[in-house]
């Protein structure tokens, strides 16, 4: 391998003795402390995969916030330089990859915005690293180019040295720098070569002065431009006569461009005249207006890479044509795209599962300690089932989440995502979307929020909308509770195809196909009405070579979603997880209390009454107190409690399996073994199997005395008003009142569904059963007439309604975000709940007939 | 964008391409190499192609056919849609596989 064409260090070296003429870099590090005192702003610009992400994580040390740009939601990171800790801080923003300053996508507007100062509440960049790929030179100059004419101090990170150095591509970085007018610096971002490098250019130029470069364009077109910027500037739009310029040069090549409505907008009709006849003159004199921008620029920089670039000419089979031929294989390619998501989805079920049932016997032990640590009342409530549950209920999704983003991260990262685009594109075109629509609805697989802001890479208007709205189909990871929760409680765990997959695992499968399933003829019918048809934007996307996905870089993104998940939907999850406790607490009826505790001093006092015939029996005059103290009959119970601890330890261990098995009824049939061994100890033994006998008869009282108690507050809560109120409406989906109360509950957000389910089932909680779950909960419950309210066909219904509703605030509020209306948000509830509703009524009615 | 401006402006053409041995971009065989000679599409498709380096004189190579395709250009795999491979027009490259190879 030929690695001996440039190393990264040296060749700084070389150039920044040749740039900054006057000054060491330590000079030049002194001066910077005496000029700066506020925190200087730079920017990260480039294409997409040039390695931006990766340089300012590494010149931040992963250590940044992430905001939002004003009006828009492109994600914005920002970050401290660390390192020049003597100096001001330098604040680092890593904007959105863009091709060209000519904005096409809402992305790219904001790197724009940025650049030019357009956002009113930030100041323009101090500096401007370019970031560019060195494999890829020429068209990565082009937007370094238009950088070049902001007027302000640029310095380009020459990225992929390793790359273009296996392409046998050498680059004189020298003469390069020279040519630019730029200080030039070759790194490799990912290894952290030349990190350090950028870092001194950058301090470098803070002080340097600006040589703004412009790229020569033919006379008549510098005479249009510089009446253009006249009329810009007499309009004061621009902040400065660099920043006018580059907006009148985007503006006046760039017919129905972002620039040109932009500055329609502020200007007014009289500056379309005026464009469109400037524009006419320059067509005279023989251009082409829409090409003469990138005609000159690249001209210019074939000349500058001519003698500034060698390419070896032979251009070998690369890996990536390698791959390419199967991937991009319009058969052979879904197949592999196919089996990358099976085995993602596989691997999401299996590894999170674990991960999951230790978040909840964790939070299931701290809520129990808790309960017996607090006294008894509305505050040991709220904070066992309002705040530990609702807690627990957030955290159960991490799992999930950071799998699926892990798995998101390694395939972006790897250069595959924009392949399932290329190869979806004629597949989503039959939907009348195009293949850059997948992304977002990949995206909203993990989550809604991201996709449905995932969708401003697409251009098309309509486009965009529509994938907005059918995004929320996409079985996101906040329904992944509801159906594992169902699934593993309703689905028979019976194996598939050998060991390959199983029953339940196709359920699961069979859910996330049902919302592509609705999605695609959602999609065809809201084009042809709500956005009257048009045709679909033609697929134009790079394929990046494929790269070696960086482990770190997925971990922080696992990181970063996990915070923001935790942050944002969290938050919200667990004060919904108090309303709806406080909900299903209060009011508390007086009247409930009291005919509960006198059914209790009743059971009580049938115990009482049953010991005291037995006490008599035994030892007549006996006085019951005494006698279940005295030794034989003391022995014996302790005896009797010990084999039936030993008998459900063995029967939890062997029987597993069969968890969902109830031991509840257990309690009543006594065990032969046990019924011997009191036999053995005569009279004083039988006494205590009646002791024994009466005190689990008790305690069954009790414990159903409690379970009505905790129901009738149930009832008489708001929720359960709620609920009940609609329940004939729910009836068809084979729900009940709890089920409605639920789906009630879970409107902000679906997950929550699972939440109230545990605030529903654990309110007045068993004190017996230690280690029931909710599933067990759930499987007990039953109709006023003794049918259980869940068996499959319900389960089913619920998963299916949860698989098509909307019931995610964050999601609806990230909606109106981007379309700036609520028409849109509102359109999106009404017609998913509609379909769910539909749905799960005919799953249900279905599935009821058959089984 | 508004609408009036783009009725105002006439569709974006460069020269016609009949009488001579130019080819839209669709027209080309699997991994054949074109000059690009011009692009014939709505004005901020155009720009946009132009931008990404479709520019007259520029070598592209159809590395996979159908909609969309995969040409390469100076090193870098762009997939094309039905439309833009429709307003990209190629010259036959003079030696057959100067770029390839
Ligand atoms: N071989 C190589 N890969 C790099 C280099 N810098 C970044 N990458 C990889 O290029 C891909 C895109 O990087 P990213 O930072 O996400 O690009 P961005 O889109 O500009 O933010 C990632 O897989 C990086 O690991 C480099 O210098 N050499
Ligand atoms: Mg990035």
């Amino acid at each position: 391998m030929a690695l001996d064409t440039t190393n990264p260090h040296e060749s700084h070296r070389n150039d920044n003795g040749s740039q900054s003429t006057d000054m060491a870099p330590t000079t030049g590090f002194a001066r910077a402390l005496d000029v700066l005192e506020k925190p200087r702003r730079v920017a990260l610009v480039g294409n997409p995969n040039t390695g931006k992400t990766t340089l300012f994580n590494k010149l931040t040390g992963f250590r940044h916030r992430v905001g939002n740009y004003p009006g828009v939601t492109v994600d914005k990171r920002t970050g401290f330089i660390r390192g020049g800790a003597d100096g001001p801080p330098i604040e680092v923003m890593d904007l959105p990859g863009t091709y060209s300053l000519a904005a096409g996508a809402r992305d790219e507007a904001v790197v724009l915005d940025v650049l030019l100062g357009n956002d009113t509440k930030q100041p323009r960049p101090d500096i401007i690293v370019c970031v560019v790929d060195a494999s890829n030179l020429a068209r990565n100059l082009f937007l370094t180019t238009q950088i070049l004419e902001l007027g302000r101090p640029v310095v380009v990170a020459l990225n992929m040295i390793d790359v273009a150095e296996r392409h046998g591509i050498q680059i004189d970085v020298e003469a390069f720098a020279h040519d630019l007018g730029v200080t030039v610096v070759p790194i490799v971002a990912n290894k952290g070569l030349g990190v350090s490098d950028v870092k001194a250019a950058i301090i470098n130029a803070l002080h340097r002065g600006v040589k703004s470069r412009c790229t020569d364009f033919p006379a008549c077109v510098c005479a249009e431009l510089d009446g253009l910027c006249e009329t810009l500037a007499d309009g004061g739009t621009c902040p400065d006569p660099e920043a006018t310029r580059v907006q009148a040069m985007q503006t006046l090549l760039g017919p129905g461009g972002y620039h040109e409505s932009r500055m329609i907008e502020r200007c007014g009709r009289g500056f379309a005249d005026e464009l469109a006849e400037r524009r006419e003159r320059i067509t005279q004199s023989g251009e082409n207006v829409v090409e003469l921008e990138a005609r000159v620029r690249y001209a210019w920089i074939d000349r500058v890479l001519s003698d500034t670039v060698i390419k070896s000419d032979k251009r070998r089979r690369s890996t990536t044509d390698r791959i390419d031929r199967i991937t991009t294989h319009p058969l052979a390619g879904l197949v592999v795209l196919f089996c990358i998501m099976a085995t993602c989805f596989q691997a999401i079920y299996t590894w999170a599962g674990p991960l999951m049932d230790a978040v909840d016997s964790v939070f299931a032990v701290v809520g129990e300690s808790i309960a017996q640590w607090m006294p008894e009342g509305a505050l040991q409530s709220l904070i066992v089932n309002g705040v530990v549950a609702g807690v627990g209920g957030v955290l159960i999704f991490l799992p999930q989440i950071l799998i699926l983003f892990f798995f998101i991260a390694i395939l972006e990262d790897c250069g595959y995502m924009a392949r399932a685009a290329f190869l979806l594109d004629r597949w989503m075109r039959m939907f009348g979307l195009g293949g850059k629509s997948f992304i977002p609805l990949l995206s909203s697989f993990a989550c809604a929020v991201p996709g449905v802001m995932a969708t401003r890479t697409i251009e098309d208007r309509r486009d965009r909308f529509v994938t907005m709205l059918i995004a929320p189909l996409m079985s996101c990871s906040a329904r992944l509770p509801v159906y594992v929760l169902m699934i593993a409680a309703f689905v028979p765990d019976k194996p598939l195809l050998g060991r390959w997959l199983n029953l339940q695992a196709v359920t699961l499968l069979g859910m996330y196909v049902l919302g592509v399933a609705v999605a695609i003829p959602a999609a065809i019918i809201l084009k042809k009405t709500v956005f009257n048809g048009g045709p679909v934007q033609s697929f134009l996307m790079e394929l990046p070579t494929y790269k070696r996905p960086s482990l770190r870089t997925a971990f922080h993104r696992m990181y970063e979603q996990g915070h923001a998940f935790v942050i944002n939907a969290g938050t919200v999850i667990v004060a919904v997880s108090i309303i709806i406790w406080a909900l299903a607490y209060y009011p508390r009826s007086a009247t409930v209390t009291a005919e509960t505790q006198a059914h209790r001093e009743q059971v009580h006092a049938a115990y009482d009454a049953k010991l005291a015939t037995i006490a008599t029996t035994l030892t007549p005059g006996s006085d019951a107190g005494t006698f279940i103290l005295s030794p034989p009959i003391a022995d014996a119970l302790a005896e009797i409690h010990a084999m039936e601890e030993a008998i459900t330890q063995t029967h939890e261990e062997s029987e597993h399996e069969h968890a969902e098995h109830d031991t509840a009824e257990d309690h009543d049939a006594i065990d032969p073994e046990i019924v011997t061994a009191m036999e053995r100890r005569g009279p004083a033994g039988r006494a205590a199997l009646a002791v024994h006998h009466a005190q689990t008869v008790r305690d069954d009282e009790l414990a159903r005395v409690d379970h009505e108690q905790s129901g009738a507050y149930l009832r008489q809560s708001a929720l359960g008003y709620m609920g009940r109120l609609i329940e004939p409406i729910v009836k068809p989906l084979g729900w009940d009142w709890r089920i409605g109360m639920a789906a009630i509950a879970s409107f902000p957000a679906r997950e929550i569904v699972v939440a109230t389910m545990g605030t529903i089932y654990n309110l007045g909680a068993d004190q017996d059963e230690t280690s029931h779950g909710l599933r067990q909960k759930m499987q007990a419950a039953t109709w006023p007439d003794g049918r259980p309210v869940f068996n499959m066909p319900v389960a089913m219904s619920i998963m299916v309604f949860f698989a098509l509703c909307c019931q995610c605030a964050a999601t609806l509020a990230t909606i109106r975000r981007e379309t700036a209306s609520w028409r849109w948000p509102f359109l999106t509830f009404s017609y998913m709940t509609g379909l769910a509703y539909i749905a799960a009524a005919f799953t249900y009615q279905v599935l009821s007939r058959l089984s | 964008m508004p609408d009036t401006l783009k009725s105002m402006t006439p569709k974006h053409t460069t020269d016609t391409h009949s009488g001579n041995d130019h080819r839209r971009l669709a027209q080309l065989a699997a991994s054949e190499v074109g000059i690009v000679v011009g692009i014939e599409t709505e004005e901020t498709n155009a720009k946009r192609l132009a931008d990404l380096g479709f520019v007259p004189g520029v070598r592209i190579q159809m590395v996979r056919r159908g909609t969309p395709c995969i040409v390469l250009l100076d090193g870098t795999r762009i997939g094309l849609g039905k439309e833009h491979q429709r307003a990209i027009w190629t010259a036959p490259a003079s030696p057959p596989h100067a770029a390839g190879a």
